[in-house]
Order: C-alpha cells, then structure tokens, then sequence
C-alpha cells in the first residue's frame, strides 16, 4: 500500500545526484489514516526533506529567519489546530543565531471535521518556509492538498510517521514549574522538576520558544540550587519592557521533551 | 519610554566605556563611504537633513520582497520628495559572494526600481558594523540634529510574502512620520528580520 500522501512539488530529481530543490526542502502532507469522519480528528504533518547544506527554521527563529508558515482552505466547518514544532537544534545563518532544523522534519498537525456532513473532501494547505545556509535565504513555497473520503478512520502508514514525531513534540509535564526573575545584566531562571519526572536538566538542551525574551546566542545551562535548578541569562536586546512570560523547552536523553511555561502574575 | 530604574542607570554607567553611540538618542556614528558613482558621502556633510540608512542584499528574499512588491521604491521616492535623504547601504564584505561592485550595484539598484538618495558601497564593512546592521532589510532613522532615532524592521510581518506588506504594521514608516512630524518616535528600537548581512 502505498503512503497516503499528496506532494505536488514541481521539483525535478536528477538522476544521479542528490536533487537541489527551488524552495532547497520538499514538503509533503501526510495523513494518518484515508477517511473521516463527522465530529472526529484527523492526525496529519507536514514533512519537510531539506536539501544537504541548508537549514530551515523553528517557532522562534531566533535573529533573522522565518517560521514555517500554513495558510489553510477547508471546506466548511473544518477547524485545523496548531501546527506543532518538533524540537529544534542551535543552528548560525551567517552571524546570526537562531534555532531550526536540518534534514527531515515532520510538524504533526490535527484537523477537527465539522459534527455534522459527509463525502469525500479536499483540504489544502499553502506551505511557506524559509531555508538558509552560511550565504543565502531561499523562500519555498507549496501549495499541498489532501483528500479524505467518508468513512471509519483507519490507520496507514502516515499513522506511524506522526506517531514518530509526535515523540519529538515537546509536552507540558505535571510536576515542572518555571520562574523568571529579572536581574542585573539578565534574568534568573529557576526550574523546578519534581521526583519521578523523567528530566535531568544539567543533561538537557533547552530552548526558548517565546521570541525575544532570552538572547539567541545563549546555552541555557542549568545547575542545581537547592530543591530546584537555575540559570542565569542575558535578555534579549529587543526585549520590550519588562519580561512578562516564557516559554522553554528542555530536551532530555530520556523521556519526552518538556515544555514548561512562566507568566508574570 | 521606558522608566529608567537605579540599575539600569548603574548599568548605563557601567557599560558607557564599551558602547558605540549606535543607540537610541545617542549622535549616530558619523561614517564617510563611496556611492556607486565613486562620490564620497559622509553623514557629517548631511546635518540639518533627516537621514535614513537602508541595509540592502538584493538577492535577498525579504529584500525581494519590499522591491518587487515597490513598497521600498514608494517609500524612498516619498521621502526623497520631502527632503529626507535615503542612502541605501551595501555591507557585504569584498570577497563574500554576495559583493558587488559598485557598478554591477548600480546596474542592480536601477533594475530594483531603487530611489534611494545615493547607493553606498561598504565593502569594508565598517558603516555596517558601526551600526551594528545586522540584517537586510535594517532600517535606522537619524533626525536633523544627527541623533540615532530609529533602529529596526520595516514593518512587523517578517515573511517573504509581498502580500503581507499591506496588512503589516507599518513599524518604520510610523517612526518617519513620527520624526518628519517632530514627536517622539513609536517603537524607536525593534528587532529588523531578514537575511544576515553578510560581513
């Protein structure tokens, strides 16, 4: 049986050597199953294959880039959450720090069918994106379209491409807790992880995802203060006031990626 | 404006030594360069006059963008016309691809619908760097007394999309008016997208 995915990429392969694509990834739009169902969720995701050598980029970019961006036509009723961003890897366009992604990356996506209605339908997402590398920004854009027939929701083989990268979607975890303070020269970060939460942070990769709070360039590095965990980090130069939330994302060797949210109260 | 508290004020203090004057209400760093017909231009020559600087890469997709959909022509021919004077720079280093010759950059700017008052060729860098011009496009506004105004984007979408120009908050041109008008400008510091300029 074949993927159940649509790709109308106009790309070309050459034969013979790796293929160089106009927007430098191919992007398709995978389902988890072939049909719906009235008043159920659809499983998709968009994959992304980046040429060799270019990178694309995360919810928060960082200095310069550009998020991936999904403008939806659904027929009516339909209702497409958010799309949901792996986790990424520090990545430098030139001078700039930013956070994105190399290779294969896979953002799941769930659609919500209306309560009432049937038939086969078409759903299409207009895909926007931008990759890099050390000299140049390539815009890609395509127009992706899915087709669902009427009928009990089974899984494909799409199905275990999502399940795949819903792993690497980070998940907000009972028991982890963040506070911000500002303080000279930056903000203190105080993480608080409770027993039996799969998460060493002093081993983990931590990202901000809310823009312009934490500096791009900076490693989060955690260590141990008291019951809890803190670092210490410069604010972001374009940081407008005072810093009223953040949102990390810790990436461990174990367990699932942790999202953990702050707002000032 | 933002209040300033002890320790921000200690740490004005502080940093005063290590700062370049490329911050806002700061006398912005004068600078001399060449335009692409070999003229020397110098921000020093140009008191009295409101000066905006505009990092360019015309290869670069938000670049792009702003030229092809005419937004940045307009807004330099509008500007020009009421006596501003618009420098349109080029801070890619000599020997990095994306260098061009001043007339190859002239070539280049006309065929873009370019209206800026002159087109700087930075090869070395430095007005670049004495900015801090950390992407294309990157905006600054400097007022009639040479004080550095404005320092950011365009507009608030940062996409490669010429659709978005329209609906975007119109970040720098708000801060023009503001300046043309004599008020303090909105947003004096915001952060510019695009493509990295390439030093």
């Amino acid at each position: 049986m074949k993927i159940w995915s649509f790709c109308v990429s106009s790309a070309l392969v050459v034969s013979g050597m790796a293929a160089e694509h106009p927007g430098k990834a191919v992007v398709e739009w995978v389902s988890a199953g072939e049909s719906w169902q009235a008043g159920g969720v659809v499983r998709t995701a968009i994959r992304m294959k980046i040429d060799e050598g270019w990178h694309t980029y995360w919810s928060n970019p960082g200095e310069g880039g550009m998020k991936l961006s999904v403008k939806w036509t659904l027929p009516e009723g339909w209702t497409a959450g958010d799309v949901m961003h792996p986790v990424p890897m520090h990545i430098m366009t030139g001078d700039l720090p930013g956070f994105g992604y190399e290779g294969e990356v896979v953002f799941p996506v769930e659609l919500k069918a209306p309560a009432t209605g049937g038939g086969e339908v078409t759903l299409v997402a207009d895909v926007s994106w931008l990759a890099c590398d050390e000299a140049s920004c390539v815009p890609g854009r395509e127009k992706l379209e899915l087709v669902l027939a009427e009928g009990e929701a089974k899984d494909g083989p799409g199905a275990v491409v999502i399940s795949e990268a819903m792993k690497r979607v980070p998940v907000v975890v009972e028991g982890v807790d963040l506070k911000v303070r500002e303080v000279e020269g930056g903000m203190e970060l105080r993480l608080g992880v409770a027993d039996g939460v799969l998460i060493d942070p002093s081993k983990a990769e931590t990202f901000p995802e809310t823009p312009r709070v934490v500096d791009a360039a900076t490693l989060i590095r955690w260590e141990k203060s008291g019951d809890g965990w803190l670092a210490v980090v410069p604010k972001n130069e374009y940081a407008e006031g005072a810093v009223e939330e953040l949102t990390l994302v810790l990436a461990g060797q174990r367990g699932v990626p942790i999202s953990v949210s702050w707002k000032a109260e | 404006m933002k209040s300033l508290t002890l320790s921000t004020i200690a740490g004005v203090i502080a940093l005063a030594g290590v700062l370049s004057a490329k911050e806002i209400g700061q006398a912005a760093p004068d600078f001399s360069a060449k335009n692409v017909k070999g003229e020397e231009v110098s921000l020093s020559g140009l008191k009295g006059k409101v000066v905006v600087l505009e990092w360019v890469n015309f290869d670069c997709p938000f670049v792009k963008k702003h030229y092809a959909s005419g937004n940045l022509p307009k807004l330099q021919e509008s500007s020009t016309g009421k006596d501003v004077v618009w420098l349109t720079i080029s801070s890619a280093a000599e020997g990095k691809p994306a260098y061009m010759e001043p007339a190859k950059l002239a070539e280049r700017a006309e065929k873009e619908g370019n209206k800026a008052s002159h087109v700087l060729v930075d090869g070395t860098s430095v007005v670049g760097k004495a900015y801090d011009a950390k992407v294309t496009p990157h905006l600054y506004i400097i007022n009639k007394e040479g004080v550095l105004v404005y320092n950011g984007a365009i507009d608030s979408k940062p996409t490669t999309d010429a659709a978005d120009v329209e609906t975007a908050d119109k970040l720098f041109v708000n801060a023009l008016e503001a300046v043309l008008a004599g008020k303090e400008v909105p947003n004096a510091k915001n952060q510019p997208y695009g493509c990295g300029v390439k030093y």
